[in-house]
């Protein structure tokens, strides 16, 4: 028994070392040979960060602020909805955002797994909000529909912003929705060697 | 440590990871850009890591696994930089065989899957089954296992690769 388990071992190392004889060929790969290693541009990066942030904001701001028009000006309701869905959706950009480095840490298991509820919660935020402006369209048709006035610039303008919300959040839940069964089955992968 | 010292350390490991990771090389350097930018932000954490080379691995393996893929329009080309150092030291022979073993090789790694590449190449880059077990978050008998597997695998692709190269010019397969 024991000497199955000694020999056990013996191939194990065996095999590692079979796998060390082609680490010269490897680690050689970086060094002046046929792959070089690029130069490190972190400045392209940050910039993109902060484009991807700014435009993340600028989303965020535009859906508060077209929340507190209708709030004066319109329909509350619809108002207040996009009011809280806006700063909610900045609140979990900006949390995803610190979560994201923090997992990078963790072992490629934790990750996956942090990784897919991430993405998860990114896209239940996106399928409620594209949900809740067709509601708001539905409520907003109907109620003017009962009040039969001719239709403002205002009201076209709440109809069409929420159309395009509405596909926009479609579309990102839809992209989200990819990333998620990609996740799952890289961490169906990697639990089963 | 500073962000300079980090990327002269683990700089190359990073890169050959990527290359593990992505067949175009315009993708792969894209890769390598976001991992560094990944470790700048994390900078913090891998000076306090208790085994700062895993932590960097892990972080370079959990970008590179999440990282999405992007159509490159370049045709797939090999960079091949020969020093002239080194041109004078060994034959031209010898940097040509050297660099065929090492494309040989980086192609090989790159069709394995995924759960058997990541051991590999880590194992390439002389971690330990145990250490590996910490990178990707399993056991190191795991780790073994995959590897015993993933060796066969490897020498078959190489064999393959060797074989392919050895055919005339004009034999089918």
């Amino acid at each position: 028994m024991n000497d199955g388990k000694d020999n056990s071992a013996d191939n194990s190392e065996d095999k590692r070392e079979e796998l060390t004889s082609l680490r010269p060929a490897w680690q050689t790969l970086a060094e002046g040979s046929g792959r070089p290693r690029p130069a490190v541009n972190l400045k392209r990066k940050r910039r993109q960060q902060r484009w991807a942030w700014g435009a993340e904001s600028l989303v965020a701001a535009a859906g508060a602020l077209a929340g507190l028009v209708l709030i004066v000006q319109g329909p509350a309701l619809i108002g207040i909805a996009a009011l809280v869905y806006s700063l909610f959706g900045a609140a979990l950009a900006w949390k995803t955002r610190s979560i994201n480095i923090d997992l990078l840490g963790h072992s490629t298991r934790d990750y996956l797994a942090a990784r897919r509820t991430v993405l998860k919660t990114k896209r239940n935020h996106d399928a409620g909000g594209a949900l809740m402006c067709l509601a708001a369209l539905g409520f907003f048709w109907f109620v003017r529909g009962q009040q039969a006035m001719a239709w403002s610039t205002l009201d076209w303008s709440i109809l069409v912003g929420l159309l395009v919300a509405a596909a926009c959040l479609a579309i990102r839940g839809w992209r989200l929705q990819r990333l998620i069964v990609e996740a799952e089955q890289q961490a169906a992968v990697v639990r089963h060697g | 440590m500073s962000f300079d010292a980090l990327i002269d350390d683990y700089g190359d490991m990073v890169w050959r990871i990527a290359l593990a990771h992505e067949r175009n090389a315009a993708v792969a350097e894209e890769l390598y850009q976001e991992i560094c930018f990944a470790l700048w932000s994390s900078r913090d954490r891998i000076e306090e890591a208790e085994h700062p080379k895993a932590y960097v691995a892990r972080i370079a393996m959990n970008q590179a696994i999440s990282h999405v893929r992007r159509e490159v329009k370049l045709p797939e080309t090999v960079a091949v930089a020969v020093d002239a150092a080194d041109d004078d030291a060994k034959s031209l022979d010898d940097t040509l065989h050297r660099l065929h073993q090492q494309e040989r090789l980086l192609d090989a790694v790159q069709q394995l899957p995924l759960n058997w590449r990541q051991p590999v190449t880590l194992t390439l880059e002389g971690f330990k089954p145990a250490e590996i077990a910490y990178v990707m978050g399993t056991t190191a008998n795991s780790i073994s296992l995959r590897l015993s597997r993933a060796r066969t695998t490897l020498r078959q692709l190489l064999n393959d690769d060797m074989d392919a190269t050895k055919r005339p010019v004009g034999a089918t397969a």
